[in-house]
């Protein structure tokens, strides 16, 4: 293997890390070339190291972007799902975020699975402890692979996905393991090495809760949470079975005045409030210690037990991640309604982990130190395993485009909320973990779930991540809404156009699909998601107008590109302030520039006109 | 946001009254908006002034000139109506053109345009910088009535309290599934969202528009019947300008004249003279009409001449006064009795006081653009507008939750929030940028969110 060349390697096999070898291999299936992921352990790919679940708000509208991207994660959530839900259901389309929870251990062999029916992708496992460059561009990196050899590969292009585990430090009460998972090592040589390369590394923190073991847990005592009556697949192409395993649902309990005093005794023993830990978590994913301090007056918090796999015991305490001593979560998980025996299979712990402060990249993922560098998932301060796919989705095909010298790609916010993310990315300081949330798109109604194919599966086809399979199941998709389309303005029922009734409140596909009764329809006319895309562009009809011309008024000034290599301080009229932001993010194009935090209208302008002088 | 795909229109001549005023125009549209207001295109030359007429209503007599892409300034097609020099007229032109989809250019946008279609060289481009920084001075000008004016520091705490009111929207959109967030319900928001509409009415009825105040100040003589409001009129201008008469009620319509004045520095002001009509008890339909009259001009006055007989008084202004108030005696001429402290003594009849009249005239309205910030804010076209399209967005935002005020969720959230976030869009173009992460910032504040 010494000395083997790659076009790509993609370090890490987290949910960035086999997204991006999945678009990769796709990408270079004819083309004889083949793809590398290098990582610690083979056997950890795709797993799950926090909530086993995926999707949500926001981000089941990402998954659903990855679906008609040709992505993996859908796959691999709609075969190893064990409760499917739609979030937000009472609400709009816009709203809604499918959700799902996933037997962690089947989810994982299922990445594994599919990543092996792509003949063009070698797994290597190795610890990556330099890149190697020459005139600021990627040529190869050494690997330290097991026992204690050193490889060199050659590569064009890296993807760099390291998640938890650049100079990952694990903390349970005053107990500190270096790690980026429980039992498993970190990564420390790559964090000086991405230093040398002239980076500027961060630091930020995440944490997970206790796991418990099922037979010990009462559940009888405790109220049920199921999943949908109808559950709702991630991916767009025509499965044989739906649900593919067997389905479970979730318990809740909650925590009681007695624990939150517990906790409140023992908070000089939290690492989070001694300052055993000065990075911020995420305020969107507290502790319970956080909560206990931080909502002092509520007496109670929900905590919602989901299992974490059909074959094995482990319960996931959703709403109680703590790095509190174990005797403490001990303590908390006995005096949880349900639980007064559990046993604690795995304690909870914060974990610390380096990160490359992300205006270092652009849009594309690539950073602008070094060509052919690609970063993807939390090492750019993100959280969540959609998060990361997504990235790692983009950054796996610019990687490709890189080394076919195709110019780079990205999407707009208009586009996708993982066009949303990137640009939020690159055009603001992350204080926290980056998570998703539909507030962050101003483009909302147009970014749902249940348009993603439109949105995205012509340009992924362009890409050549969209197989031959998919691309005829979304034409068939397009003719069956074109006929739909054409059909409801044309046919009446009880004297009113079809149209018309579908645009009234509370029209659902099945009142719709109920009307239809027309012979020359296509079969997948009568589709839930056709049917619920027909219904939401025309129940949005004159919001999406307004926000369709609000993207035609912005799109010159993203059309506009600046130079990396500006030299701001040279601007004519151009405040210091605004030289040193825009000399620090170096935005990509003008509207970036306008997105950034302390630059004016003014300070745009100036600029627009000194850049249309070059 | 710095497109050049519509079309802008902007006032082009110096704020002021003149003989002639500006109005601008520049975009694919121009023409296209030029006959949606009435002005005949087809046979216009361009390059060359033609006469026309704009219809606002009424129909104003005007000159236009047409430019066609890419010889013209902007390299794209562009408009100059020559008007009348009234700065309110060119105003209501401007919004005629941007009710039929024009929009108001920003500072140096007609540059901006000329720069990108190339049609200035290097020297001037850098020059464009340097003006651009000079129109930041001139708002300077505005921001000693805007900013210190209190006009931001109000943005801020209307944004403030909108985005407050949008994250609890949001947080029942994208935290439904938390533990402890209850989405606010659909008639405590419609309260709160119109309690917002209520300031920003307030804020465009109290506001005088930039034009307004950009304009000369406007003094007015006001007084009960028979004081010899009308004789002082005279003796300020040098000319019978107002018919006088001892029989009181003579004056019924607002006398307006130009007059020039000059402080003891000897910095001249121009200002509008108003002679109005005595304000007294109305006696019928028609006094109470013209006492109506008389009473709004007051109230909008910069300066009020409050003139009084010897002996009388000083009661209070029969209404509102916003302005700087001079108390004056009159017929001194024939009394030497006591008069209110500070009040000036001035006979219209032989000249005496006059010249000091005048120059504590002049003196009081040196200070008028502090004095002006005192009760009312003076808003440039700009804000205005931003005030008004929020205003929109607020009256949709009232128009969903109506229905449903007494309902426990709010149906359509997801509309909802996208009309308040245009909302807060406008109003924080006047202070106070809101990001979608500073509301996603309040949700944390407020709610304890996260499983």
């Amino acid at each position: 293997m010494a000395g083997q060349h790659y076009p790509i390697v993609v370090i890490g096999g987290g949910h960035a890390g086999v997204e991006a070898a999945w678009a990769a291999a796709n990408m270079l299936r004819d083309s004889g070339e083949r793809v590398a992921l290098v990582t610690m352990d083979a056997s950890k790919i795709g797993v799950m190291s926090c909530n086993p679940a995926i999707g949500g708000l926001a981000k089941g509208q990402m998954v659903r972007e990855i679906d008609a991207l040709g992505g993996l994660m859908p796959r691999a959530a709609d075969a190893t799902g064990i409760q499917f839900r739609i979030l937000n259901a009472s609400k709009g389309p816009a709203v809604q975020g499918p959700r799902c929870q996933s037997d962690k251990h089947r989810y994982a062999r299922e990445v594994q699975r599919l990543l092996k029916t792509r003949p063009n992708l070698d797994i290597i496992e190795g610890t990556v402890e330099r890149i190697l460059t020459e005139h600021g561009r990627v040529v190869g990196l050494n690997i330290t692979h097991h026992p204690s050899s050193i490889v060199n590969l050659f590569a064009s292009s890296i993807v760099l996905t390291t998640g938890t585990f650049m100079r990952g430090l694990m903390h349970t009460g005053p107990r500190k393991t270096e790690g980026g998972r429980v039992g498993e090592q970190a990564a420390v040589g790559i964090s000086g090495a991405l230093r040398e390369m002239g980076l500027e590394l961060g630091r930020l923190k995440t944490g997970t809760p206790p796991r418990l073991a099922a037979e010990t847990i009462d559940f009888n005592a405790l109220q049920l949470q199921p999943g949908d009556a109808q559950p709702t697949p991630f991916s767009e192409l025509p499965s044989e079975r739906f649900p593919v395993i067997e389905q479970r649902p979730c318990h809740i309990t909650h925590t009681t005045a007695t624990i939150h005093d517990t906790i409140r005794a023992n908070l000089d023993r939290a690492p989070m409030y001694n300052g055993q830990i000065e990075t911020t978590g995420p305020r969107y994913c507290p502790s319970i210690e956080d909560k206990v301090v931080r909502f002092a007056d509520r007496a109670s918090h929900h905590v919602f037990l989901e299992p974490e796999s059909l074959d094995t015991n482990e319960i996931y305490c959703n709403g109680i991640s703590t790095s509190l001593p174990a005797d403490v979560q001990d303590f908390i998980v006995h005096h949880l309604p349900g639980c007064q025996n559990a046993r604690v299979l795995r304690y909870g712990y914060a974990v610390e982990y380096d990160m490359v402060w992300p205006h270092q990249i652009d849009a594309t993922c690539m950073t602008k130190k070094v060509s052919g560098l690609f970063l993807a998932g939390q090492i750019n301060g993100t959280s969540g395993y959609e998060e990361a796919a997504g990235q790692g989705l983009i950054a796996g095909v610019n990687a490709v485009r890189y080394v076919g010298k195709q110019p780079l790609v990205t999407l707009r916010r208009d586009q996708a909320y993982i066009g949303v993310m990137l640009d939020d990315l690159v055009t603001k300081t992350p204080r926290e973990p980056y998570r998703m949330f539909t507030s962050r798109a101003e483009h909302r109604l147009l970014l749902r779930a249940d348009n993603t194919w439109d949105r995205l599966t012509s340009l992924g086809r362009e890409w050549g991540v969209v197989g031959d399979e998919q691309w005829q199941h979304y034409r068939g998709r397009c003719e069956a809404l074109n006929a739909l389309r054409a059909y409801i303005l044309q046919h009446s029922v009880e004297g009113a156009r079809l149209i018309d009734h579908a645009k009234r409140p509370g029209a659902t596909p099945a009142t719709l699909r109920a009307m239809l009764n027309g012979d020359p329809l296509p079969q997948r006319a009568r589709d839930e998601r056709i049917l619920t895309t027909l219904l939401a562009d025309l129940q949005y009809g004159g919001y999406i107008a307004r926000q369709q011309r609000d993207i035609e008024r912005l799109a010159e000034a993203e059309r506009i590109t600046l130079p990396l290599d500006a030299d701001y301080t040279t601007v004519v009229g151009l405040r210091n302030e605004a030289r040193q932001t825009l000399t620090k993010f170096r935005p990509s194009t003008l509207g970036q520039a306008s997105r950034l935090a302390g630059i004016t209208p003014a300070d745009v302008m100036v600029l627009s006109v000194a850049m249309s002088r070059r | 946001m710095y497109t050049c795909e519509d079309t802008i229109v902007a006032v082009g001549s110096p704020p002021g009254r003149a003989v002639r005023g500006i109005v601008r125009l520049s975009g694919s549209g121009t023409n296209h908006l030029l006959s949606l207001a009435g002005v005949g295109v087809d046979g216009l030359t361009a390059r060359r002034m033609s006469v026309c007429t704009v219809e606002l209503p009424p129909i104003l007599p005007a000159m236009v000139a047409t430019f066609r892409g890419p010889a013209s300034y902007t390299g794209q097609d562009m408009a100059e109506l020559h008007l009348p020099g009234n700065p309110v007229l060119l105003d209501r032109v401007m919004h005629r053109f941007v009710e039929l989809g024009a929009r108001l250019a920003e500072p140096g946008e007609f540059t901006y345009r000329a720069f990108i279609a190339s049609k200035l060289d290097l020297t001037q481009a850098e020059g464009v910088a340097a003006t651009i920084g000079a129109q930041s001075d001139g708002e300077l000008h505005a921001a000693s009535m805007l900013r210190e004016g209190r006009l931001g520091a109000w943005a801020d705490e209307l944004v403030n309290g909108m985005a407050r009111l949008l994250a609890l929207v949001e947080a029942g959109i994208d935290f439904t599934d938390q533990e402890d967030v209850v989405p606010i319900t659909p008639g405590s928001l419609w309260q709160r969202v119109s309690e917002g509409l209520g300031k920003i009415d307030t804020m465009l009825a109290r506001s005088r528009s930039w034009s307004e105040v950009s304009t000369q100040p406007r003094v007015v003589l006001v007084g009960k019947p028979s004081v010899g409001k009308s004789t002082l009129f005279n003796a300020l201008l040098g000319k019978p300008r107002a018919v006088v008469s001892p029989l009181p009620g003579v004056t019924r319509d607002v006398l307006t004249e130009p007059l020039t004045v000059r402080d003891r520095t000897g910095r001249a002001f121009e200002i509008l003279l108003c002679d109005l009509a005595g304000l007294d008890t109305p006696a019928g339909a028609l006094d109470e009409r013209v006492q109506h009259h008389a009473r709004r001009a007051m109230a909008a006055a910069d300066l009020v001449l409050h003139v009084m007989l010897p002996g009388e008084v000083a009661a209070t202004l029969p209404g509102e006064v916003r302005g700087h108030v001079l108390q004056i005696v009159t017929h001194s001429e024939t009394q030497h009795a006591d008069h209110p402290d500070g009040a000036l003594p001035v006979s219209g009849t032989t000249g005496r006081g006059i010249a000091e009249l005048q120059t504590a005239l002049a003196g009081a309205l040196s200070d008028r653009a502090s004095s002006a910030t005192g009760s009312a804010l003076a808003l440039q076209p700009r804000h205005t507008s931003a005030l008004n399209f929020a205003r929109d967005e607020l009256l949709a935002t009232l128009a969903l939750l109506e229905p449903q005020r007494d309902a426990p969720g709010i149906a359509g959230i997801e509309l909802v929030a996208d009309s308040m976030r245009r909302a807060l869009d406008h109003l924080a173009s006047l202070g106070g940028r809101m990001t979608p992460d500073d509301v996603i910032g309040l949700v944390f504040a407020t709610f304890c969110v996260g499983k």
